[in-house]
């Protein structure tokens, strides 16, 4: 079937009075919006929006960058630092502060017996016997 | 009344009601069946008539006159339709066809709604084109709009638009062979 064949008619109906009753209820509408018009600081406010938006992006990602790099500046520090220190202080501190060491921790370090701490190596067998009862080991479970 | 002679009285307070009047009383009927015939139901052409003249009225004053005043009427018009239907899609989670069936029940159905069954079928029939589509071949087929004045409304270029035209009217005469 062609288009042409079809005679163009408006199937479609409105309530009786509708385009009569239709202009008094867009302009009561209206009355109610305030002035009617959009208020010019509105109108100045939508090409200032999109001027700011990539402003802000370039200030996050600004913010971002900046951040970042004072994390790595903080890093270097440390690592610096670390490098300063002789692995004899470092276990020192270590050995005095209330930091629960393993023995894998002194490994990870290859320290030559030398480089110990005396307080650490220099131990009588009494002083250990003491410490170890200080834990009282026989109570612990495994 | 003129559109231009409109445009001068809007621009004074005191006779921007009357203006504005005018410009519904000669704009609403295109208007509306432009909606209608896009979302069907009374009622909702209805609201959307409304909401387009409510537009207008807030941005007339920033209308640049280097559009022609019905061109940017009806562009307001579209965007309202098409975000409509937009969004009756979203908000009930319909795919495209179940879309397609509610509003062809409502011309089966609606007292709004009166024709022969071969006009009911054609209207059936454009229902299951993409709504761009849809308008395309509404403007030029029932408003007798000219390919350029289209082009100026949704913004394409005239041989994209008789492209689309084209394929919706080859489009519906096979849906029309088929059913």
């Amino acid at each position: 079937m062609k288009l042409n064949n079809i005679p163009k008619h408006n199937i479609y109906k409105v309530p009786e009075g509708y385009f009569d009753r239709l202009p008094q209820q867009v302009m009561e509408r209206t009355a109610h919006q305030g002035a009617g018009v959009a208020s010019p600081a509105f109108s100045y406010w939508k090409p200032v929006r999109l001027a700011l938006a990539p402003l802000v992006l370039l200030l996050l990602f600004g913010s971002v960058f900046f951040l970042n790099m004072q994390q790595e500046q903080k890093q270097v520090d440390i690592n610096a630092y670390a490098t300063v220190l002789a692995d004899t202080e470092i276990v020192a501190y270590l050995s005095t502060a209330y930091v629960d060491l393993e023995t894998s921790d002194f490994e990870e370090l290859n320290l030559t017996k030398q480089e110990l701490t005396s307080d650490f190596i220099n131990i009588s067998p009494e002083t250990a016997e003491k410490e170890l009862e200080y834990y009282q080991l026989s109570n612990l479970n495994y | 009344m003129e559109d231009n002679e409109i445009l001068e009285k809007f621009a004074s307070p005191d006779s921007r009601n009357m203006a504005f009047n005018q410009l519904i009383r000669k704009y609403q009927q295109k208007i509306y069946w432009h909606i209608r015939k896009m979302v069907i139901d009374h009622d909702d052409a209805d609201d959307l008539t409304q909401e387009v003249f409510i537009k207008v009225w807030k941005n007339l004053e920033n209308f640049r006159q280097d559009a022609q005043l019905y061109t940017w009427v009806y562009r307001i018009a579209t965007n309202e339709c098409l975000t409509f239907l937009s969004s009756k899609r979203k908000r009930f989670f319909l795919p495209i066809l179940d879309i397609t069936e509610e509003l062809a029940n409502k011309i089966d159905t609606s007292p709004e709604i009166s024709g022969d069954e071969i006009q009911l079928k054609l209207q059936k029939a454009l229902l299951r084109l993409p709504d761009k589509q849809r308008l395309v071949f509404n403007m030029r087929y029932y408003d007798e709009l000219k390919y350029e004045e289209i082009s100026e409304i949704l913004g394409t270029s005239v041989g994209a638009l008789k492209a689309s035209y084209h394929l919706a009217a080859k489009k519906i005469e096979e849906f029309l062979k088929n059913d």
